[in-house]
């Protein structure tokens, strides 16, 4: 296992283990799958063996918030990594002040947040805490979260006492957000910084979307202030492990027998400010993958990140959604599946040959069995859209997308 | 003989499976529906009626035994219990007491009226490829779309009925077709003058062991899924505020809306014309790839199939039910004509509407209309009635419980055109377009638009 180290000499896994995409018992992930989102139990016996496997190979990051899996997420990890055998001194979790409802944004709030996250994960100390993705919403969204109510300072505060012992930010969305705390490093002293990055996001966040910052920007700034940066979302929510002609076509020849998510983490573990790569590793083959791509990892050389970039842009013409499946927008108050609808038209499209209307039309009934979760039933109310930070206008998406299973339709019922 | 004994098993085989795929969604297969009796009277198909009269005359009840695909039913199931001293003849000289002549002779004046008084419903409850096409419909669609709810008390009614008749079979022979059947009792007269009856007679026999211990008083139970049964479990969706990620709102099926008139297929034309012809035999309901067919349940319409929009909505290029029937009850239309054809206008429901009641600004109808007639003006969903073709989109996508706010009112008369020869299938004035209009002129004056 390759280790980095953070300002005050702790030596942190590359790997990091991400709480946000458990297995549940029906073999799914609580955070949506390939198929979508699943409302079954979280499998902690499976998980208790997962967490084990990798303190075992030498991860010690482990990144949760009380919004993941339904709430569930923190409970089960403390569950997992108690019972790990582990001291507490053995491992780093990272948690989240997840204020997202307007209800929870009084001080008080936050407090109890706080409170009950260390009682989820049994312990009286948090080892990284992040102020959970800011520029969500907006500048103003951030101020009303953090700023007006005093959360921020009262964190100071918990990191002075050394309940927190590092205190940061996870990034999506508004730059104001993320420039105002490079602004404002002096006074708050972040000890780490958490950006989506990974080969695409780092040259072509803004093509996707006018209101991204490119990773690249993102991590020089954190880097010429020597802020560690924690890497979240570096196989874009599996997009760039699954299966796509696009990718394939560049990467495997290069080299058949690694997989497309060993060239993505090769490419982040290159830099030498990042201190951990977040991974939700739901399968057990997951886990064994990773093990071997981070022990040691390889950075990748000059020729090998030009073929990433080229790979990149591969990727970036099939036009697919950016949607990562991350459920931030779910649920839905009208009860679609929305992750699977959006990840149904990127199956499509990851695909050289074109599937006819027939097979396409049965794919997606298979992907979202239940009529009343499609893309048909979108009221177009886009209270969806806040959440989700990959600043995707979901409701337009659903309707383009409902427009093509109307057209498949069409030529399948001829 | 021996040729005899070969080809009734082979063209029997060849009949019910093909009938059986064309039931369970082989639309190419459901010419065959097309041969069997009631429908070639009722879609006045008189040379494949005289195809069947010929056959008869040369071999006595061949057609019960071949192509009749609920006889051929009865005679497999007698088969698989009785496979050596099976009982699977079709009599032509019955030895009968008075009053199982009595029966017989009455339930075929009974399909004879109903055939020329135009209920076609009820004379479909006498036809045996009818009765076979709602057994089928037992079989849930094979893409899963359609749920059990589908299963309604004429579908599940009737399906009892056969799977009585088919039991006895298996028991004692084709009772049916000896002592009910009216299709039965036609050809039966005709055979009485065919040539090869000797044949049939002698491999019948007169053993009587097909006779009924007990007279079958076959009996229609209900045990079907109602409709209103099925609205009544349901529940309507709360929006609660998001804390966490991940995880699903409740969603539940809407109601279907009371219509002041039902909404028919595509190709229906005048209503009475539908009504007369339709024998329900469910072809079209199980071969509708939207699944926006159902059997209607009220009395006069028995199984008749009508637009239900809860599991889908018609889709404008698709022609399915018109190709499908058997009957000529549901008019064949081009592509061209199906694009323009009127089956029915949506009408806002404005106490129903989460545009009004909750103040949500949804916009699922506007946006799912397949022909842009619904404009969301003001806060309203403003229908433009002429534009409307009644497709059930709307009503569909729909999000208000328990009953969708927008719904679908059928017409006393469809209406479409032939672009490319202008001529149009326009039906007279009539009662319902008046009281639609009532409707929307009541509707415009509360909302003074």
């Amino acid at each position: 296992m390759t280790y980095r180290f953070t300002a005050d000499g702790q030596k942190v896994s590359l790997l990091g283990y991400g709480a946000m995409r458990l297995a549940t018992v029906d073999g799914k992930h609580a955070n949506g799958w390939a198929a979508g989102s699943s409302a079954a139990q979280i499998d902690q016996e499976l998980m208790n063996r997962q967490v084990k496997a990798l303190l075992d190979g030498g991860v010690n990051y482990f990144d949760t918030s009380p919004a993941y899996c339904r709430g569930e997420s923190e409970r089960r990890l403390g569950e997992a990594l108690t019972k790990s055998g582990y001291a507490r001194k053995d491992y780093f979790i990272a948690t989240k002040l997840s204020n997202f409802a307007p209800r929870q944004y009084p001080l008080d709030e936050a407090k109890k947040m706080f409170a009950e996250s260390l009682k989820f994960l049994r312990t009286d100390y948090v080892d990284f805490y992040l102020l959970h993705a800011i520029g969500n919403g907006g500048f103003e969204t951030f101020s009303k979260r953090y700023l007006e109510n005093g959360a921020l300072d009262w964190c100071c505060e918990q990191r002075e006492k050394r309940v927190i012992r590092h205190l940061g930010f996870s990034f999506h969305g508004d730059p104001k957000a993320f420039e105002w705390c490079m602004e404002n490093h002096d006074k708050y002293k972040w000890d780490f910084c958490q950006i989506q990055m990974n080969y695409v996001d780092w040259r072509h966040a803004k093509e996707v979307n006018e209101r991204n910052l490119n990773a690249e920007h993102l991590y020089k700034t954190l880097t010429d202030l020597k802020i560690p940066v924690v890497i979240m979302e570096p196989l874009l929510g599996g997009r760039l492990a699954r299966y796509n002609w696009a990718l394939a076509h560049e990467l495997k020849p290069r080299d058949p027998d690694a997989s497309l998510a060993r060239w993505a983490f090769r490419f982040c573990g290159t830099y030498p400010n990042v201190l951990t790569i977040l991974s939700g590793m739901t399968r057990n083959s997951d886990i064994t993958e990773n093990l071997t791509t981070f022990s040691p990892l390889k950075p990748c050389g000059g020729e090998e990140l030009t073929a990433l970039e080229n790979a990149a842009q591969a990727l970036l013409s099939l036009n697919t959604i950016p949607c990562n499946n991350c459920n931030y927008c779910m649920p839905c108050p009208y009860g679609l599946d929305i992750p699977a609808i959006l990840t149904f038209k990127n199956t499509l499209l990851a695909n050289k040959t074109k599937m006819s209307a027939k097979e396409s039309l049965s794919l997606y009934r298979k992907a979202i069995p239940n009529g009343l979760r499609r893309a048909d039933r979108c009221t177009g109310c886009r209270r969806c859209n806040p959440h989700c930070p990959q600043q995707i206008d979901i409701p337009k998406e659903i309707a383009e997308i409902d427009r093509m299973i109307d057209g498949f339709k069409g030529e399948a019922f001829r | 003989m021996k040729a005899s004994r070969l080809i009734v098993p082979f063209v029997a085989l060849v009949f019910l499976s093909a009938t059986t795929a064309a039931f369970l969604g082989v639309h190419k297969l459901a010419f065959v529906a097309g041969l069997q009796l009631f429908p070639a009277i009722l879609a006045k198909a008189w040379v494949i009626f005289a195809a069947i009269a010929v056959i008869t005359l040369l071999f006595g009840r061949f057609f019960c035994r071949a192509m009749c695909p609920l006889g051929i039913l009865q005679s497999v199931a007698n088969h698989i219990f009785h496979p050596k001293t099976a009982v699977r003849r079709v009599c032509t000289r019955l030895s009968e007491t008075v009053t199982q002549r009595a029966v017989r002779w009455t339930v075929f004046a009974a399909a004879v009226l109903c055939i020329a008084l135009g209920y076609g419903a009820w004379a479909g409850l006498l036809d045996p490829y009818a009765i076979y096409g709602r057994l089928l419909s037992l079989i849930p669609s094979s893409d899963g779309e359609a749920g059990p709810v589908r299963l309604n008390f004429a579908v599940v009614a009737v399906a009892t009925f056969a799977t009585i008749i088919v039991t006895a079979a298996a028991g004692k022979g084709r009772i049916w077709c000896n002592w009910i059947c009216p299709a039965g009792t036609l050809f039966n007269l005709v055979a009485r003058f065919s040539w090869r009856k000797d044949s049939v007679i002698r491999s019948c026999g007169n053993c009587r062991r097909c006779f009924p211990q007990t007279p079958a008083a076959a009996k229609a139970t209900d045990n079907g899924v109602t409709r209103r049964d099925a609205i009544r479990t349901m529940a309507t969706a709360v929006a609660a505020e998001k804390l966490t990620d991940g995880g699903f709102a409740d969603v539940s099926l809407p109601g279907s809306p009371e219509r002041k008139l039902s909404v028919l297929p595509p190709g229906a034309g005048k209503r009475e014309d539908f009504f007369r012809k339709c024998i329900g035999c469910q072809l079209c309901v199980k071969n509708c790839p939207a699944h926006c067919l159902s059997a209607s349940v009220t009395l006069t319409h028995f199984g008749q199939p009508e637009m239900d929009f809860r599991f889908g909505h018609c889709v404008l290029d698709c022609t399915r039910c018109s190709e499908v029937c058997p009957t000529g009850a549901i008019i064949r239309l081009a592509k061209d004509e199906k694009r323009t054809a009127h089956v029915g206008r949506a009408i806002w429901r404005k106490d129903l509407c989460i545009r009004t009641a909750e103040g949500v600004s949804c916009t699922a109808c506007e946006r799912k209309c397949p022909v842009g007639a619904i404009h969301v003006v003001e806060n309203v969903p403003v229908v433009d009635a002429d534009a409307c073709l009644g497709c059930g989109a709307c009503e569909h996508v729909c999000p208000a419980r328990p009953m969708p706010a927008i719904a679908v009112e059928g017409l006393e008369t469809q209406r479409w055109t032939a672009p490319s020869d202008g001529t149009a299938f326009i039906g007279p004035p009539n009662a319902l377009d008046a009281t639609l209009a009532k409707i929307a002129s009541e509707t415009r004056a509360e909302l003074q638009i």
